[in-house]
């Protein structure tokens, strides 16, 4: 019988699961399959096509098996050969290996001196580890974004994905899914001009991850600082889960480090594109 | 003039001992067992901070000079004066100066593609005709394999002279797709199935938007071209998925793709065409 160590809410969390026996799991239209065989474990997984798959809410909390269900045939198989596979499977959330371009939906200028808090939802990833001793064997998007381009020209700048659903003002208007974390982003504008916004970019790669008491992810708070007139702002990760996450604990560690201050263009819309 | 010569060699050699052979052995067996070993440390010391040509060059330059101070060296404890032997040299290189302009032109080539740096191993650059991954930049000749696994040597000078095309330099690339669509189509409607199209592709960046550029009137059809970003790595998925995903897109919205039509008129008046058997069964015109 496969027993779940964590009892926590969420999708994500450690796992024993005998020889033979087997996890499934279904999180927004992506379904997924994880198996143990005496000297393997396989991981199968498909998304369903779907018009609108990102505002699909569901999220089960991976079924156990003990004779594990033969995956979707056009499933995407993986296997991972072992000389006795380990019983502990973890299901780890993680965000972007990219940064991400968050829309603003409606461009707006923030004024000389003001600021302001947005709230954006950042797609998640599913990383897929056994042990011990624990090893990772693969990691995929739930609901995989589009690729986009920020730079101020075709020549600079950074491949990224992008965020349809765009940043709220109001923490209240911005749809909670299972396969989303929670941003909180604020904006200062210390410089002399309008700052425009149309745009910005997240570093996901460098983000940590948090849950909630009730399941919710969250990431850490994200302060980015336009302190003279140009094209660039400081950019400022706090240092654990913002105030709004009740009981928060980490569930996911950064894919890299920031360069603290790190100074770098992070807004689009301001100035002229290249192209 | 033998006296000459034999004066030349007494300058040359003096007295070589047995001992010296054998310093002279070791000197080059430890001093080129060295250069290699430090050539090698140095590549991957550095090679973990700069670009593999950076690394392969530095390897290089590590070891020719190395192996240099090794070969004097051993000629030194053979005895063997250096300054007689530079002299003679120098001799040596104007000789085979002349006798070797298209390598030296390649040598000097070599050089110029290090400093300007048009391209560096692992890039895809297309010369002339010829498409491929750069394996080496080597001093007289650059090396590269083609997409149906050819290995071409293609000498230096060649390369600076001819135009080359870095196909891998930026991170993003555009692919035109060129379109004709039949005259009673309406654009607008076109534009956005496309539209719709790049949309719902993942692998097509949203910035730099797509671009939709009419080309004009055809023989058959309204001609236009539509362009899409992707990123380098996924240039040839993305030119596959999309024109498969316009065409089928296409035959959803029932918007033809044309194809040439040739209207027959004899003397201003369309000429007639009849369907007849031809007696065995089938039809003829």
């Amino acid at each position: 019988m496969s027993g779940e160590t964590d009892s926590r809410p969420g999708w994500w969390g450690t796992y024993e699961v005998p020889v033979g026996g087997g996890l499934v799991w279904s999180i927004a239209t992506r379904r997924t399959w994880a198996r143990r065989a005496p000297c393997e474990w396989q991981i199968a997984t498909i998304e369903a096509p779907q018009e609108g798959a990102d505002a699909v809410v569901g999220a089960a909390a991976p079924h156990r098996q003990e004779t594990a269900e033969s995956p979707d045939p056009d499933a995407e198989l993986r296997r991972f050969g072992f000389r006795e596979s380990p019983g502990t499977l973890r299901i780890q959330p993680m965000l972007a290996d990219r940064p991400l371009v968050v829309d603003a939906r409606t461009p707006f200028a923030l004024t000389p001196g003001e600021e302001l808090t947005l709230y954006v939802g950042q797609p998640v990833w599913a990383r897929f580890l056994v042990g011990p001793p624990e090893v990772s064997l693969l990691e995929f998007p739930l609901v995989r974004p589009h690729d986009t381009w920020f730079g101020a020209n075709t020549r600079v700048g950074d491949l990224c994905y992008s965020e349809k659903i765009g940043a709220r003002m109001d923490l209240a208007n911005l749809a909670i899914r299972p396969h989303r974390a929670i941003s909180v982003v604020h904006i200062q504008n210390r410089a002399s001009t309008q700052l425009a916004v149309e745009k910005l970019e997240l570093p996901s790669p460098n983000m940590s991850l948090f849950a909630d008491g009730q399941g919710r992810l969250w990431t850490e708070a994200v302060t980015i600082e336009r302190r003279e007139d140009g094209e660039e702002a400081a950019i400022r990760l706090d240092h654990g889960a913002p105030a709004q996450a009740a009981l928060p604990r980490v569930v996911g560690g950064p894919r890299a480090t920031l360069v603290r201050g790190g100074l770098g263009r992070v807004f689009g819309g301001v100035f002229g594109r290249g192209w | 003039m033998p006296g000459e010569w034999s004066l030349g060699l007494e300058k040359l050699f003096t007295t070589v001992s047995l001992t010296a052979v054998l310093r002279t052995v070791v000197v080059l067996v430890v001093g080129l067992g060295l250069a290699r070993l430090l050539s090698a440390a140095a590549e991957s010391i550095i090679g973990r901070r700069t670009s593999p040509q950076g690394a392969m060059l530095l390897r290089r330059a590590i070891n020719y000079a190395l192996v240099s101070l090794v070969i004097f060296g051993a000629l030194n404890s053979l005895g063997i004066e250096l300054g007689f032997l530079l002299g003679a040299a120098g001799v040596l290189t104007v000789a085979l100066g002349f006798a070797s302009q298209t390598s030296a032109s390649n040598l000097i080539s070599g050089l110029f593609l290090v400093m300007e740096r048009p391209f560096v191993v692992g890039d895809v650059i297309t010369v002339d005709d010829v498409t491929g991954e750069v394996l080496t930049i080597d001093m007289l000749s650059t090396k590269l394999r083609t997409f149906d696994n050819l290995y071409v040597r293609m000498p230096n000078e060649t390369i600076i002279k001819s135009r080359v095309t870095n196909l891998t330099h930026f991170p993003i690339r555009r692919i035109d797709l060129r379109l004709g669509v039949a005259y009673r189509e309406d654009l607008a409607r076109v534009r956005a199935v496309l539209d719709a199209v790049a949309a719902a592709n993942l692998l097509c960046l949203d910035d730099p938007q797509p671009l939709f550029l009419v080309q004009g009137f055809g023989d058959s059809a309204q001609q236009f071209q539509y362009s899409v970003w992707a990123a380098r790595d996924n240039y040839l998925d993305l030119r596959n998925s999309i024109q498969m995903e316009i065409k089928a897109a296409f035959d959803r919205e029932g918007i033809e793709i044309p194809f040439p039509h040739r209207t027959l008129r004899l003397d201003g008046v369309p000429l007639p065409v009849h369907v007849v058997e031809d007696g065995r069964g089938g039809a003829g015109v």
